[in-house]
């Protein structure tokens, strides 16, 4: 009401159609509210339940879907991964209050999401949020549909390199196992390893540990989405925590997120289709915009830093004549600054 | 500990010394005693073949012939009885034998080294019967006063053998010889060895309790330790049950409490941007009537508005803001509401300052914890209140909540995809019933005798610590209740608790 009177006010522009959000939550106090807050900017349509949602979904077209995911019936992630088959180009954003492991867990690896967002949202920080999921699902409006799994030959023909970072020798084992001669397999057991192959370029799939030796490596996930969105990156980790896959995904856009042990089948579904995406990513880059991540703060960088110096300190000690871990150590901010444009 | 090791182990140890050690010596005794009898039995008989010897064909013989006539008190009187009784003394100077009687075929005492029992008639007596049948017969006798050869003689053991005598011509039986000799000194020997052995044996049983006391005791030591150790653990596994299901509860709630949290906090922030903006348009009101009021009736005032025209043009009041900010703020009201039930029905539900035995109503607690319950399990599962009226009972509402809770949240957990829960309450009679029904998967027959016992758990490790249901047990059992289980595999399972009206035993902590 009050934008149209705004927009006679102003005859002379155009208005652009106002992009299509849905909310769907059980409790009606929050569809409310969501709907005072988006209203101003949004053209805001509320549904109690997912089957309802998916009724309207399969009806209109919408840019962004927020979803609660504890409801009766039908879970958050149960219908987001329901819609994301119906409109693959609508931004999935989960809102909850309830940090279900299991549920984060699907969000990434079966619902994709845009954004995990917590009870009680940050009011001035979830328009921001909506908006931009909006104007990167408005412009690409295609339909889009997850890539085809690549046949053998293609595989080959990609030529993927896929960066596995763990200090377990099993998973590397593993992962060499899964994906056979298909692709090239590149093994580092630390993260100044990693960076070394980083520079080298031409990664395709990071498999990752979210801790190696000392070092925090989810920061390295963060940091490379923000520069090389198209590396694809794949979770197997010995712990997790709600709070922890949620900031990979906000920060990371991680593609998948498997707590260890994984089944080696598994893990070949998930790098195939990994491969897969990295070439989607790499053929249209217009379809990075959807992985947009939030920004990384200062901090977490200036961390990441000083957990390498660290750990290229020890690496020193361990091997003083080991010419490796002597330039990994010198000139560190240039090494970093090079790969992350800091 | 109810079974005290030391004390048992030193009662059986005992007896069985008492009847090792006696059985011991009695066979040791008797052994003896035996060897003795036959040794002294053949050294009689060596004897008698001595007497034999120096008397039988010289005197004894013809003494037999010559009293076969004779009657029983002339026997005495016979004129060989003198001389036979020299010889005899003579012999037995000086040896263990104490006396010799011979006897004719007919039981009379022909001679005897005692002269006045001559003629006295034995031949009733078992000894004389068997000897004179052919067999030697050997016993031994006790006599608190014993006539020997020269004196009396007290308290004696006597070997007392009747050793059958042949005529040397024909081979046949013609009287029996008895003699008796003096084993006291050989049986005191064999008790002193008795005595020596029974003190040994009693030092190598001591010895051997001994042994057996201090590893029995280290034994005991060490299972009290363990037993404090277990209980420990055990009482540390009940900590982490209530803990793991605290944090299970804290997870639910606080999702409960962040939804009103987040609207509420949503619409405060809209509506105070949104009350910001009817600011300027009530200054311009309320300048306007106070010109009003200032103003007589019928008069007329010219406004110049040049100053004013730009900040008043730019109002635009939408009244259906103004009817949104107080759905907002009610919105806000209900949000409270519920955030103030929440805590109102967790503080009903821990209880943890109030008295411990209180007269509840356990429809009140059952719908607390059904509440509390609904924040920590799955949306797809119903929660169906069937409430019967039911009279306040004694017991103590903190415990009987933690059962229903964990008794909900298991019936939850065993649901797969969509289910209910049903919790009925009903009066029958002398007690209250309390059914938790669920539509999940069952409770295997192989484990179904397990559920109650402690530590047994069909969850992943670190999910389920094998307590909820022995405690739910404990509690239920302490109110004077039962809990009691029925199943069916993929169909559901039922849990029932009765308590009673009038509580037969006051619930522990």
């Amino acid at each position: 009401m009050t934008s149209a009177t705004l927009s006679m006010s102003m005859p002379g522009s155009p208005t652009p159609p106002r992009s299509r959000v849905l909310c769907v939550d059980d409790e009606p106090n929050v569809l409310r509210a969501l709907n005072w807050l988006l209203q101003k900017d949004f053209d805001v349509t509320t549904a109690a339940s997912g089957h309802d949602g998916l009724k309207l979904v399969r009806e209109a077209s919408f840019d962004v879907i927020i979803s609660d995911q504890r409801m009766p019936e039908m879970s958050g992630v149960d219908f987001l991964r329901e819609a994301r088959a119906i409109s693959p180009r609508a931004m999935r954003i989960l809102l909850t209050g309830y940090s279900d492991m299991q549920a984060i867990l699907r969000s990434v690896n079966e619902s994709e999401i845009f954004r995990y967002v917590n009870k009680p949202w940050n009011v001035a920080d979830l328009p921001k949020v909506v908006a931009q999921a909006a104007e990167i699902a408005r412009s690409l409006p295609e339909i889009l549909s997850d890539p085809e799994p690549l046949e053998d030959a293609a595989l080959v023909a990609s030529a993927a390199r896929i960066l596995v970072i763990d200090d377990n020798p099993e998973v590397h084992a593993q992962a060499e196992l899964a994906i056979g001669d298909l692709a090239e397999v590149l093994h580092t057991s630390s993260v100044l390893d990693a960076l070394q192959q980083l520079q080298n370029g031409n990664i395709s799939v990071i498999v990752t540990e979210t801790r190696i030796g000392t070092v925090d490596s989810t920061r390295l996930i963060r940091l490379l989405k923000q520069r090389y969105p198209e590396i694809v990156t794949v979770v197997l980790a010995e712990e997790s925590g709600a709070d922890l896959v949620s900031s990979l995904i906000n920060q990371g856009q991680i593609y998948r997120f498997v707590p260890k042990p994984i089944k080696s089948g598994y893990l070949k579904i998930i790098l195939r289709s990994a491969i897969a995406k990295h070439e989607q990513l790499k053929q249209d880059p217009a379809l990075l915009r959807r992985h947009q991540v939030e920004a990384v703060s200062e901090a977490c960088t200036n961390a990441f830093e000083a957990d390498l110096r660290s750990a290229a300190k020890a690496v020193n000690l361990d091997a003083e004549n080991d010419s490796g871990g002597v330039k990994a150590a010198q000139g560190f901010g240039g090494f970093l600054r090079r790969l992350f444009g800091h | 500990m109810h079974f005290r090791l030391v004390r048992y182990v030193t009662l059986t140890s005992l007896a069985f010394f008492l009847i090792a050690g006696g059985g011991l010596a009695y066979f040791y005794r008797s052994m003896s005693i035996d060897n003795m009898l036959r040794l002294q039995e053949s050294s009689n008989v060596n004897l008698t073949r001595v007497f034999a010897n120096n008397l039988w064909n010289a005197h004894f013989l013809p003494l037999l012939e010559e009293t076969t006539a004779t009657a029983a008190p002339d026997l005495g009187k016979n004129s060989r009885i003198q001389e036979i009784h020299r010889n005899t003394l003579e012999l037995m100077r000086g040896s263990s034998t104490y006396k010799i009687k011979v006897y004719d075929l007919r039981g009379r005492t022909i001679y005897s080294s005692e002269l006045k029992q001559i003629g006295e008639d034995k031949s009733a007596n078992a000894g004389f019967v068997g000897a004179s049948a052919g067999t030697i017969k050997t016993e031994l006798v006790h006599k608190e006063k014993f006539s020997a050869f020269e004196n009396v003689v007290e308290n004696r053991d006597l070997i007392q053998s009747y050793i059958p005598q042949n005529d040397p011509k024909s081979g046949k039986i013609v009287g029996v010889f008895e003699i008796y000799s003096d084993v006291t000194p050989f049986l005191a020997e064999i008790g002193d060895t008795e005595q020596r052995l029974g003190v040994i044996v009693a030092l190598a049983f001591g010895a051997l309790y001994l042994v057996l006391f201090v590893i029995v005791r280290n034994a005991e030591k060490i299972l009290k330790t363990q037993h404090r150790e277990r209980e420990l653990a055990q009482q540390q596994l009940a900590q982490s049950e209530k803990m793991a299901s605290l944090g299970q509860l804290v997870a639910g709630v606080s999702h409960q409490l962040n939804t009103p949290i987040g609207f509420s906090l949503n619409n405060v922030t809209l509506a105070i941007d949104a009350t910001r903006s009817f600011l300027l348009p009530l200054r311009v009101a309320d300048r306007l009537a106070k010109l009003v009021r200032d103003t007589p009736p019928a008069e007329r005032v010219i406004l110049n508005m040049t100053e004013a025209r730009q900040h008043v043009s730019s109002i635009t009041v939408n009244e259906k803001d103004g009817e949104m900010i107080i759905e907002m703020l009610g919105d806000v009201l209900q949000g409270l509401e519920q955030m103030r039930e929440l805590v109102e029905n967790l503080l009903d539900f821990t209880r943890l300052d109030r008295a411990k035995v209180i007269d509840a109503d356990i429809n009140a607690a059952l719908h607390t914890v059904v509440y509390v319950a609904k924040s920590a399990i799955p949306t797809r599962v119903q929660i169906i209140e069937e409430f019967g009226v039911l009279p306040a009972i004694e017991c103590n509402p903190s415990q009987l909540n933690q059962v229903f809770l964990n008794l909900i949240t298991n019936a939850a957990q065993s649901i797969p995809d969509a289910g209910t829960v049903t919790v009925r309450t009903k009066h029958e009679r002398d007690h209250i019933r309390i059914d938790v029904i669920d539509t999940g998967t069952g409770i295997p027959a192989d484990a179904l005798p397990h559920i109650f016992e402690s530590y047994f758990t069909t969850k992943p490790k670190g999910v389920g610590t094998g307590l909820g249901l022995p405690i739910a047990r404990d509690i239920v059992r302490s109110h004077g209740g039962e809990i009691r289980v029925e199943t069916a595999e993929g169909e559901g399972t039922t849990f029932t608790i009765t308590l009673p009206l009038v509580a037969r035993t006051a619930s522990a902590d």
